[in-house]
Order: C-alpha cells, then structure tokens, then sequence
C-alpha cells in the first residue's frame, strides 16, 4: 500500500525534528528524498545519514525558490519549513516578528507550491502536497497570535491548491500537529505552568513524538490517500474536537 | 514516551471487529484488514445466526448481528469476546441510506435512519468499548460521511443521522483517550459499491462528480486504505478527527 518507487519528494524544513523525521520514513519507503533547508551542513549531516539528495534555497526568496525548483522533477512536496516567531499578547506583539513568520511559514510554502505544481503539472504524473500546518491554526492557543495566523493562512492556501489542482491528478493537504517536545520548544512548552494546563485540556494528554506527526505526512503522501485532498488533519490527541 | 509507529501500517497481532462487514465498504476494509495481518470478525445482519459465514473475504469468523437491538448486540460482542479474547479494532460501517425531500420523508425512514446509522453505532460503540477500556486500549473507527460537514439535497435523515456520529465519536475522543482508547470517524464522499453504482450512475451523479474537485467518486479500496492508517499505529495521535475522504468535495 505504501511505496513511493523511487519518486521524487521535496521536504523544506528537512533539518528540523519533523522534517528529518519525514526524511526517514520517506527514504524506508522509497521515495527519491530531495532534502532542502537553509543550512548547508545541516543538510550534509542529514544527507549523510539518510541517503537522501539535498538542494538548499531560501523559503523568503522568490527567486531562490524559482531557480532552485525551475525545471526540477517532482512528485511529492513536504512544506515543512517554519518559524515560531514570538510567544505575544495581541498588545505586545512586534509585527516585524509578525512579519517574518508569515514570510517563511505561508509566503514560503506558496512559493514553493507556485514552483513545485508547475513542474508536477508539466510531468503530468499527479501528485501529492502536504502542509505541515498546526493546531494553532484550529484553536486559539495563548501567545500564539503571529503563529496562528499564519498556519490558518497556510490551511486556506491548502484548500484553494486543492480545488485549483484537483483536475491534474494533484492532491492537496495539511497535517495540524500539537506539540512535539523538543530542545527548541522545551523552553516554553517544558514549563509546569505552560505544559500541565495545556496537556490537561488535551484528551490523550501527552506530547507528540516526531514519528507520530511524520507517519500521517507520509500517509497523506501516499496512493492509501488517493481521495483525500483539501483537508487540514489535527494530530493532536483531540484537543481540537473538544 | 516512545511510540513504535510502522512505516507500512502493519495490523498484525490486532483483532479488528467490522459491523456492515458483509458488503460495501465493510467488505473492503475487511479484505485490507486481513491483508494487513489482522484477525477479522464480521458482525452483520446479513449473516445467518450462529453460523459463521466468511464468504469471499477473509475475515476469521462471522457472527449475525442487529445493530439497532441490544440483545443482539451483546451476545455478539459476547461471542467474539470469547473466541478472541480481545478487541483492538472497532469499524462502525453498518449504515443506511433512504433518500427522499425533507416534507415528504416519513417517520419510519426517519427513525429507521436513526436507528442504524446512529443508535447502532452508539449501541457496539459501548458494549465494544467496555473490553476496550478494560484491556486499557482500542480505537474505535466510524464510517461518516461528507454529510456530516455538509447538506446533500434529499438527504435529511442521512445528514442528521451522520452529524450525529461525528458528534458522538468526538465525545468517545474526549472521555476515553485518557485510558487508551481513541475515536475518529471516516467521512467519505459517494464510494462506488454495487449499491451506489445503481443509485448514482445517472445525471445527477455526473453533476455530482463534476463539483469534486478530483472529479471522481471514491472506490471502496480508497476508505479501506484510510481505515487501516487509522486503525495502525502510525495514527495513534490521531484522536477525536473527522478525516474527509471526499476528493475535496467540502472544501467548496
């Protein structure tokens, strides 16, 4: 049921915990990984252990994207490259952070898809896009008023992908993770009195582990997915359905 | 917390119960179940009593089952208990369709509805989800409907009838993920069994068709598929989610 054979996946972010994990579960099932990010070496690292090809660029550039992607083959794409920004109240928040976090979580993932869906549409053989959104993007979370949004953009960037490209065999969709506790969110999240409420309001009540929001990613990648286009799927332990 | 997620959606060791697995969409995803190495109890009312009855699938064992009585329902889930022990899947597909315009549709078709599509449900949900909570694991799966987002013409009862079970299913998600059992519902867009092949294969199913954005109907293949990234442990974070399986259909 799932088996990529050998077709070509683009995942940004890949140097981060979730997008190395994509990487992973990916080159298991045999897709042609194009690992991509900011960093060179971090790229090398993961490319090291992986197998997998790499191609940095820049999500912020046009015409980083557009020279990186022009003419490449595509099949699959992961947006998976994001920024936190800035945990802030409405009243605090500094909008050049604002700014910054839409640029790289919804303007780079629409380059990326404005670039990737024209090579995959010359090559005719379909496809398959997913979005790493967030919950934030479902609920509203305290401090998350940058963030939030910019996921809720990217959700809606995904449903109009989805209807555009329907009738090229392309699939669209977005995967809205909770948290997964890592070096880089453990400083807010690691809190007692961030982390116990937040876990308390969630049904299964723990942190997601990086394989668990990978292994959808790939789901929604796959033919098992061949009818699901446009939706926005929550791995949060039902703390969106409640 | 380390959780072992299998990059091909193994099912193996699992007992998975499938309602309405006789035909249709039951009927696929028991095929996929026992593909994926899964034991497969069929519950349906289309199996003689006591005769267990696996017909071209391969599920291992068949009980008969009336969704919609409680009786019948509890020497079922008594039965498989028995003979498996355990119960890690439950796959709500027994379902109804009676179509017809909301001033013209009667109470029986309203009630009959009702009492497959939601009371069914309601009715293996609990007694399944007893052995569940008890063996402290489980997910619970339930065939929905992209009526459960939104209103199809002729549709009343259905769409009622399937809100309601995405309702009922998130509630199962908040009550019992905290002891080891999660809820999500499948909600697919018209899937071409032989019964909707019939109904379907006319104008108004090519109009229906043309507003999808993948400009097809579902083969019942494609919801078994789902079913088993659900039932895996690839999807165990998934909780309380009401995954459209609809080629984009709700988006518009």
């Amino acid at each position: 049921m799932i088996g990529f054979n050998h077709r070509p996946v683009l995942v940004t972010g890949a140097t981060g915990v979730i997008g190395a994990e994509t990487v992973r579960q990916l080159m298991a099932v045999e897709a042609d990984v194009i690992a991509s990010g900011r960093s060179e070496e971090a790229l090398g690292a993961l490319a090291e252990e992986t197998g997998a090809r790499t191609l940095p660029f820049d999500l912020t550039s046009e015409e980083s994207v557009r020279d990186a992607l022009d003419g490449l083959d595509i099949y699959g794409v992961v947006n998976c490259g994001g920024f936190g920004g800035e945990i802030a109240t409405p009243m605090d928040t500094d909008l050049a952070i604002f700014d910054k976090v839409i640029a790289i979580n919804t303007r780079g993932a629409l380059l990326v898809t404005k670039y990737a869906s024209r090579s995959m549409i010359r090559l005719g053989w379909g496809g398959s896009i997913v979005n790493v959104s967030s919950q934030a993007s479902l609920v509203a979370l305290p401090g998350h008023i940058s963030y939030g949004a910019s996921k809720a953009a990217l959700d809606s960037i995904t449903r109009v992908s989805a209807l555009e490209l329907g009738k090229y065999n392309i699939r669209v969709n977005a995967v809205n993770p909770t948290v997964v506790m890592t070096p880089m969110s453990a400083w807010y999240w690691g809190r007692d009195d961030i982390g116990g409420p937040f876990l308390e309001r969630m049904p299964l009540g723990r942190w997601a582990t990086e394989a668990e929001i990978a292994a959808p990613i790939v789901f929604l990648l796959s033919d098992a997915a061949s009818m699901i286009t446009g939706v926005s799927l929550p791995i949060d332990g039902g703390y969106s359905s409640r | 917390m380390t959780v072992q997620v299998g990059y091909d959606f193994s099912l193996a060791d699992k007992v998975a119960v499938v309602t309405g697995g006789a035909s249709g969409i039951g009927a696929a995803i028991v095929d996929a179940y026992a593909a994926k190495g899964a034991t497969v109890v069929v519950l349906d009312k289309a199996v003689a009593a006591g005769q267990p009855e696996v017909g071209e699938g391969r599920a291992s064992a068949a009980f008969n089952c009336d969704v919609t009585i409680e009786q019948s329902v509890i020497d079922a889930v008594s039965a498989v208990s028995a003979q498996f022990g355990h119960i890690d899947v439950l796959v709500n597909s027994a379902g109804i369709a009676v179509t017809g315009a909301a001033e013209e549709l009667t109470i029986n078709d309203w009630d009959q509805t009702m009492a497959v599509n939601l009371r069914g449900a309601f009715l293996i949900s609990q007694h399944v989800g007893r052995i569940m909570l008890a063996q402290g694991s489980g997910t619970v799966i339930s065939l929905a409907s992209q009526a459960a987002t939104i209103a199809l013409p002729g549709h009343l009862a259905y769409c009622a009838s399937k809100f309601g079970l995405v309702g009922m299913t998130k509630v199962l998600a908040l009550e019992w993920a905290g002891r080891g059992v999660t809820a999500n519902t499948i909600s697919p867009t018209v899937v071409m069994t032989p019964l909707a092949k019939a109904l379907w294969d006319n104008p108004e199913g090519d109009a229906l068709k043309a507003q999808i954005p993948t400009q097809r109907f579902a083969e019942p293949e494609e919801i078994a598929a789902v079913a088993v990234f659900l039932a895996s442990d690839a999807a165990k974070m998934i909780n309380g989610v009401d995954l459209l399986v609809d080629g984009g259909y709700t988006i518009r």
